[in-house]
């Protein structure tokens, strides 16, 4: 197939020594930016950039996209470690990961998570490959209508996902809506809760509110903790490696987790985060020991790791075939091969067929050398557990103050992370998880916009959403649902009031 | 003890001295030629957007004029008024510039209550005119503005165009479109450029408002068809494409990025800028990796850049007056 000696030229040129050489750089620094909270891929990309000014236009592309792929690895390290999440998309890796860690099971948390990754950086090169043009097409044909049905749907599927109670994750849930609200309305310029700041007038980034909520909150509970009982964390290290039975479990969520997120990543937006929420939903909902997640469950590590990992592949589809960047850093690195001269365009894979494959060949590199790195790594991050907190937990935040600060240069964002910070630390008290916050943050607007553009174009009837097939599919499924866990909810009581009849 | 007390304070005091001699030969540095340390460059964009591109692009070239080097700091946010105020309020030693973008930096003090004004700057050159263009997808329907306008009149607030975000100047020009054909069209904001050509592709919108060089790409890939130009004259890179004015219709728009110094930067140095930027501009590499990026360079000296800030802000203020974009 003409494919394939395509792919067999690309990696004759992914193999040349210079750009193997500057693959790894950008692997490497991609796994440290992973790793390192609060510094994200956007960030690192913006950072390195200069750097590729006197490269060659290949070399430079293979390099930033490394890094980009580079740090969906490093993201889990810490958040399995230290229950911080190294970059936004990790988020969800904390809930079952940092539990694993602390039943010993680190290392393989650790392991899972980079053959997850591996995994699902293979399967979204190959679809990469054989279907971007067609999947590009396909994308276009969601319009606002497909965005606002396919919103609904993330948020019915996805917010019962709290681990606790209900009614406090859709309490979570409704505060994400609010808050997502602030800033400028998109559709009428109307100023929502900025209290007349400007800098509150792009409304509340999600990033420092997930490293507040997240980080800084495990920060000072962990910390609350060294205070009223110091103790050295003890973690055996006599299985660093998964069991088998724990590699069972896990290859079915990789591959789901990896299929959900190169189709995510086709989706504007955040995508890796909402791939790895969605990911952590369908393990919840396929588990066969559903009680278990929450506390330690290795498939809510595999499949969301595999999932952000391949929302970055799939967000690849529409960066080179359409020259449209889906995702923040998507711009940013869809900026350093612009200034390479590189347009990414429905003619690229014709144009600059070298660079193209160049490109795909030097993703399975990277991937590999991601995969043959962290492994070995494994049991040096766990170590780091062994680093007394009262050194671990400032560097920590250190690292989450400083990447705060470099999204915007802006000591709002500074403010916005400590503040969510402490919030976070009282949720935690009371037993309220910040998770269905986030999603309401990410998805509310999105929702929102898409639902007023629609309106817009259907003046003002609400019979666009059902009269596009699309549209009109995902909302039937998003309905089903709905009814669905109604019925399900309502057997739950019966159940109860009949034991209690009993 | 007493020994060991008396050598702290010796220690402290040389410690002290030290810091206050820092200080004092720190103001010293300044006396000297400008430049005499590296130059920060404000972009209220974030990294990896046109601005930004076009900006470190240009430094690299400048550097080497400038025999210092110019340090991109990217302030974005609130539509580019975070990055604006903080050029306004540096200090104007020379030692600050920015880049500033029209039609944000007049639009925002008109709209509402910002944290800068057009006069807080002294414009030093523009660099990029990037004109706005009404683009369709092929095949879609109208393919001539009088088809469109036809269309338009026949079913008033059907037809709609996507923009980049309410109050950028896509959205504006559109209004200005709308007041001069006498038409009703509806408006559909977008969160950027890219997410309106994606709607304009996937055959959602109808029109897409865009500049120049974002819709050039998938003009040239046979996907979007430039209805007509919102410029004085036929673009070069869409020879065939007639102007608005052509058509009797006087829409005029672009996006123009520039250079500015906060007001009080002495005269001598708003020269040597000039200076430094207009040989930067003019260099051969500079222009093909330009043109490589689809950057429609348009150099404007400081006086005519001040002269066209002002008189487009003379505008803006009158159309504010009389339909006001937001409200």
């Amino acid at each position: 197939m003409e494919v394939i000696s395509s792919l067999l030229h690309g990696f004759s040129v992914a193999l040349m020594p210079v750009n193997l050489f500057y693959c790894f750089v950008g692997v490497i620094l991609g796994t440290l930016v992973g790793v390192l909270p609060g510094v994200g891929p956007a960030a690192g990309l913006a950072l390195l950039i200069p750097a590729t000014f006197g490269m060659h236009p290949t070399t430079a592309v293979i390099m930033l996209s490394g890094l980009y792929y580079g740090s969906m690895y490093g993201g889990s390290t810490t958040s399995i470690l230290v229950n911080i999440p190294g970059e936004a998309a990790s988020v969800v890796t904390c809930i079952e990961g940092y539990q694993m860690a602390k039943r010993g099971r680190a290392g393989a948390a650790l392991a899972v998570s980079a053959v997850g990754s591996w995994i699902a950086g293979t399967i979204s090169v190959l679809f990469l490959m054989f279907f971007a043009p067609p999947l590009a097409s396909a994308a276009l044909s969601f319009g606002p209508p497909e965005y606002f049905s396919l919103m609904v749907l993330a948020f019915v599927v996805l917010a019962p996902l709290s681990s606790g109670s209900a009614t406090k994750g859709l309490f979570m849930a409704a505060l994400g809506l609010m808050l997502g609200s602030v800033g400028i309305d998109p559709i009428s310029g109307y100023q929502r809760f900025t209290f007349g700041r400007r800098e509150l007038l792009d409304g509340i980034g999600f990033v420092p509110v997930v490293m507040g909520a997240f980080g800084i909150a495990e920060v000072l509970t962990s910390a609350e903790k060294v205070f009223l009982r110091p103790e050295v964390f003890r973690v055996k290290f006599w299985d660093l490696w998964p069991k088998w039975f724990e590699w069972a479990r896990s290859w079915a969520a990789m591959i789901r987790g990896s299929l959900l997120g190169f189709f995510a990543g086709l989706i504007p937006g955040p995508s890796p985060v909402i791939a790895a929420f969605g990911s952590y939903a369908v393990e919840k909902r396929m588990s066969k020991n559903p009680k278990e997640f929450g506390h330690g469950a290795i498939e809510g590590v595999a499949g969301p790791e595999a999932a952000n990992n391949a929302a970055v592949g799939g967000a690849f589809v529409p960066l080179l075939s359409l020259g449209i960047p889906f995702t923040p850093a998507m711009g940013v690195l869809l900026s350093g091969f612009l200034i390479q001269g590189i347009r990414p365009s429905p003619m690229l894979i014709n144009d600059k067929p070298d660079l193209f494959w160049g490109l795909i060949a030097s993703m399975y590199v990277g991937n590999s050398m991601l995969l043959i790195l962290n492994l070995p790594l494994v049991g040096v991050f766990a170590s780091i557990l062994r680093v007394s907190q009262s050194i671990l937990l400032p560097l920590v935040t250190l690292f989450c103050l400083i990447g705060a600060y470099s999204l915007n240069n802006s000591l709002v964002d500074i403010g916005i992370m400590i503040g969510f910070g402490v919030f976070g630390y009282f949720l935690r008290k009371a037993d309220y998880d910040p998770a269905p916050m986030i999603l309401g943050m990410i998805l509310g607007p999105m929702m929102e916009r898409a639902l007023r553009q629609s309106l817009v174009i259907s003046q003002g009837s609400s019979e666009i959403f059902f009269s596009r097939p699309l549209s009109a599919i995902m909302l039937s499924i998003a309905g089903i649902f709905l009814l669905y866990s109604m019925i399900r909810w309502i057997q739950g009581t019966q159940k109860v009031k009949g034991a209690s009849e009993v | 003890m007493k020994e060991m007390q008396k050598k702290k304070l010796f220690i402290a005091t040389i410690c002290v001295l030290v810091t206050i001699l820092g200080l004092v030969f720190q103001d010293s540095v300044r006396a000297q030629t400008y430049p005499s340390k590296p130059v920060t460059v404000v972009v209220a964009y974030s990294a990896g957007g046109g601005t930004d591109i076009a900006a470190r692009l240009l430094n690299q070239f400048a550097e080497k004029h400038l025999k210092q080097p110019l340090v991109v700091l990217n302030k974005g946010g609130a539509g580019g008024e975070i990055g604006f105020a903080e050029l306004a309020k540096s200090r104007p030693d020379g030692y600050t510039i920015g880049w500033i973008n029209t039609p944000p930096v007049q639009t925002i003090p008109i709209q509402r209550k910002a944290a800068f004004s057009l006069d807080d700057f002294i414009p030093i050159c523009n660099i990029v005119y990037d004109p706005g263009v009404l683009a369709v997808r092929i095949g879609y329907g109208f393919d001539t503005i009088e088809k469109l306008i036809e269309e338009a009149k026949k079913h008033p607030g059907v037809v709609t165009y996507g923009t980049s975000g309410i109050g950028g100047d896509d959205h504006l020009a559109m209004l200005g479109f709308e007041k001069e054909a006498g038409l009703k069209l509806a408006h559909v904001p977008f969160d950027g450029a890219a997410p309106a050509m994606i709607a304009l592709l996937g055959g959602h919108i109808n029109l897409l408002a865009a500049n120049e060089g974002e819709v050039l790409p998938h003009v040239r890939a046979g996907k979007m068809k430039i209805l007509a130009v919102m410029n004085e004259k036929r673009l070069a890179s869409l020879a065939d494409v007639p102007t608005f004015q052509q058509k009797g219709i006087n829409v005029i728009s672009a996006s123009a990025r520039g250079i500015a110094a906060p007001k009080g930067t002495p005269e001598a140095i708003i020269k040597q800028i000039e200076e430094v930027f207009l040989k930067a501009s003019r260099e051969p590499e500079f222009l093909k990796k330009a043109g490589e990026l689809e950057l429609p360079l348009y150099f404007l000296d400081s006086k005519a850049y001040a002269e066209f800030l002002r008189s487009q802000n003379v505008f803006l203020k009158a159309l504010w007056e009389k339909q006001p974009w937001l409200k």
